[in-house]
């Protein structure tokens, strides 16, 4: 396998096939994984999970994901974050920020086990 | 033997004097040497003095004066003549006088002196003056001129025999109840306006209270007279102080109009006067009679027109097992087949069996019901189509009547206009999804996702050691279920953008709504908008097309979404709501947006009308034309505290028919 590294990692996506499918390869790929529905479900989730990297969609019900990243840096949280978006042509991309590592559905294996060592590796 | 009489000079002195007539005696220069006391008062004269000396030809005028002079020269010629002319009295008085100027001569033969002895026939003339214009008038109403025209022309002929007055002829509505005009042509307009439509009644002028009465009214003075009260200000700004008015009835006594004289004074009326307005009552009641007649008579014959052109191109008699017993056809050439080939025979034989199985099914329940049935049906000929309405009663309980009309012009023109609405209605889908596209590749996106996901995660369980079959046969299903999620938005997609065929069927309303929130939930998303719904349970299905409903729906949603573009993000709700009631199934769709400009609530649904930044202006106005082929309505209205709601009304599927 590429990663022998073992991760834990949240995944923040509304659609639950796309959830449910992360959670599979992520897990076949060795890592922990913690599902969320909602940003608003992550951020209640609390602090002490220790993720090593999340997962966010960025369009969400409520609370969206480029919103969840603001309300953490506020926080003083700062988690590495692989942004997931589903958007077409009209979208919220040109507000997303430039140092976060952003794979446009559907992506490949590849694109998704690099930008994970990235941000995990950027942060070692 | 006559005994006793004075002298022949005497008597004549005294049978001049005594005579009613005007008699002078003229000397051979022309001039009047004698008039009696009958002349004085005739020509308006204080004494004798006044003419005697004067040339008799000079008190005439032009032709007159010809007429005369010619008297003149024969009588001194010694022979007795006469002649009828016009002179004014020393007054201005006109005057019409019936002449004789005979010759005086002495024992020799020598005329000496002329006596003229003038009868005053004005009176006369007038009387035949007015018999001719009455003629006249009789004469316009035999040969149907307009009614203003004879009314105008009868008003004049009374004014020329009046004294300084004005007429007016006012109609009755066939109400019964309001003055309509008739003919006044020397009454000031504005008066005739003023009047125009005022009700009759006991207090109505002069004119409105003889209808309302059906007796003349007379008031010598407009300033006292109660029937004025509410009219005089108006008589005395026009300068009326005088009026009487006679009802015009027709022969069967009903009242039509009313014959008004007018004065600028307060006076009576004379003798005279109370007659020529009956006898103009008279004649203004014919002419109106006979303009009704012929108004009725036109009117009639416009009805039975329009019933000929009503008339059914054909009409069959069928008895009760489809044979043709009997045909009527109103151009027997227009027949597609000769009445040989049909008449004796059965339907079955003749008709094609989908025309003669529609037949029997009306045929029975024309038999079964009393009630006419009717169907349509086309048939090809000459290599055109022809279509037909046929509509069926019962006549006895041996015979059918089919009575059958060609329709094709109708139906290719109503063919034209589905055409053009839905191509229409497509090309508005099509603009629709273009700005939804960014929606619909998010909506495919995800089951995409989760299909190449689900993929990698299968190949790496079943490479592990050792493999991990379960899963990776988990993750094999999901693949397949990913794969027709992504194939429903794609099968949504292409009914909307099909250029099909308008079909109707039976319809749940909450699919239709959930169908169309489905393709527009990432669209939600994006806007931050959040949806409620309130689908009644159980909601009893609509006859519709599916497509239809959908795009009307889609329509509402996304100008909706539109509307809510500058709200703030807790305000951003919308609110799907179905329920049941009265025999319609209700679609509303309600926001929180801008709602709609009063003064522009009437146009929403007009093409080209559009409150929003992308679109044609066609949404709204083809959601309507929509709903109004599936019976309904569509409703806009404002909330009463923000945003504005959409409420489409359908009628429920008749529960008979959803068998």
């Amino acid at each position: 396998m590429i990663d022998s590294t073992a991760m834990t990692l949240a995944v923040v996506d509304d659609d639950v096939d796309v959830r449910a499918a992360l959670n599979r390869l992520l897990r076949a790929m060795g890592h922990q994984v913690r599902l969320f529905a909602s940003a608003e479900e992550f951020a209640g989730a609390g602090d002490g999970h220790g993720f090593d990297c999340v997962i966010l969609d960025i369009r969400l019900p409520g609370l969206n994901g480029l919103e969840l990243r603001e309300q953490m840096r506020t926080a003083g949280r700062r988690l590495p974050l692989v942004f997931i978006t589903g958007d077409g042509d009209y979208s919220l991309g040109d507000d997303i920020p430039a140092d976060v590592p952003t794979l446009r559905k559907p992506f490949d294996e590849d694109s998704l086990v690099a930008a994970l060592s990235n941000v995990v590796g950027s942060l070692k | 033997m006559i005994v006793g009489l004075p002298p022949f000079e005497l008597l004549g002195r005294h049978l001049i004097e005594g005579s009613s007539d005007c008699v002078k005696l003229v000397d051979l220069d022309g001039r009047v040497v004698y008039l009696n006391s009958a002349g004085i008062e005739l020509l308006d004269l204080n004494c004798t003095d006044d003419l005697i000396g004067r040339v008799w030809v000079d008190l005439w005028e032009g032709e007159h004066q010809a007429a005369a002079r010619a008297a003149v020269a024969r009588a001194m010629a010694g022979e007795r003549t006469s002649f009828e002319g016009f002179c004014q009295t020393a007054r201005g008085a006109d005057k019409w006088w019936d002449v004789v100027v005979t010759p005086i001569a002495d024992n020799d033969g020598t005329v000496v002196q002329l006596l003229a002895i003038s009868r005053d026939i004005t009176e006369k003339r007038q009387a035949a003056d007015f018999r001719a214009g009455q003629q006249h008038v009789l004469e316009m109403i035999a040969t149907g001129a307009a009614l203003d025209v004879i009314l105008t022309r009868l008003v004049q002929l009374v004014e020329r025999h009046g004294n300084g007055m004005w007429c007016s002829v006012i109609l009755l509505d066939e109400d019964g109840m309001h003055l309509r005009r008739g003919a006044a042509p020397s009454l000031p307009e504005g008066y005739n306006q003023a009047i125009e439509g005022a009700a009759i009644g006991p207090r109505a002028g002069s004119c409105g209270t003889a209808m309302y009465f059906g007796r003349t009214i007379i008031a010598t003075d407009v300033l006292v007279d109660p029937v004025w009260e509410d009219y005089r200000e108006l008589a005395v700004a026009y300068g009326f102080r005088a009026c009487w008015s006679t009802p015009i009835f027709s022969a069967q006594k009903r009242v039509l109009g009313s014959f008004a004289m007018y004065y600028p004074d307060p006076r009576p009326p004379l003798d005279e006067e109370a007659r020529l307005v009956e006898v103009a009552a008279n004649i203004a009641g014919i002419a109106i009679e006979h303009h009704r007649t012929l108004e009725a008579l036109r009117r009639s014959e416009e009805r039975n027109r329009a019933i000929l052109r009503a008339i059914p191109d054909w009409m069959f008699i069928l008895d009760p097992n489809g044979v043709f017993v009997d045909y009527h056809a109103k151009n027997p050439a227009d027949l597609l087949v000769p009445p040989e080939v049909f008449l004796g025979k059965a339907m079955w034989d003749v008709l094609p069996p989908v025309i003669s199985s529609a037949l029997a099914t009306a045929m029975a329940g024309a038999l079964a019901s009393d009630e006419p049935k009717k169907f349509e049906y086309s048939l090809e000929s000459d290599q055109a189509q022809h279509f037909y309405e046929a509509c069926v009663v019962r006549c006895d309980a041996n015979r059918i009547l089919s009575i059958v009309r060609d329709i094709s012009d109708r139906k290719r023109a109503e063919m034209d206009a589905h055409a053009q609405r839905r191509e229409l209605a497509h090309l508005s889908r099509v603009a629709t999804l273009g700005e939804l596209s960014g929606a619909m590749a998010h909506e495919l996106s995800q089951p995409m996702s989760a299909i190449l996901i689900n993929a990698y995660a299968a190949v790496r369980l079943l490479s592990q050691e050792p493999a991990d079959l379960a899963e990776a046969k988990a993750a094999i299903e999901d693949i397949i279920s990913n794969d027709k999620r992504a194939g429903a938005v794609i099968e949504r997609l292409r009914t909307l953008l099909k250029k099909g065929h308008v079909a109707f069927e039976a319809l749940d309303m909450n699919d239709v709504a959930r169908d169309v929130l489905d393709l527009t939930r990432s669209d939600f998303l994006a806007r931050r908008i959040s949806v409620t719904t309130h689908l009644a349970p159980a909601l009893p299905r609509i006859d519709g097309d599916r497509v239809q409903l959908q795009q009307v729906l889609l329509n509402l949603v996304l100008n909706a979404c539109e509307s809510m573009n500058a709200n703030d993000v807790n305000e951003r709700r919308l609110t799907v709501t179905t329920t049941a009631n009265d025999g319609f199934v209700q679609l509303a769709v309600s926001d929180r947006g801008v709602g709609i400009p009063e003064d522009q609530r009437a146009a929403v649904f007009e093409p080209f009308v559009t409150f929003r930044e992308q679109g044609l202006g066609l949404g709204l106005a083809i959601s309507r034309s929509i709903i109004l082929t599936h019976g309904g309505q569509i409703v806009a209205e404002n909330n009463p505290d923000r945003g504005a709601t959409f409420t489409c009304l359908i009628p429920m599927r008749p529960v008979a028919s959803t068998m």
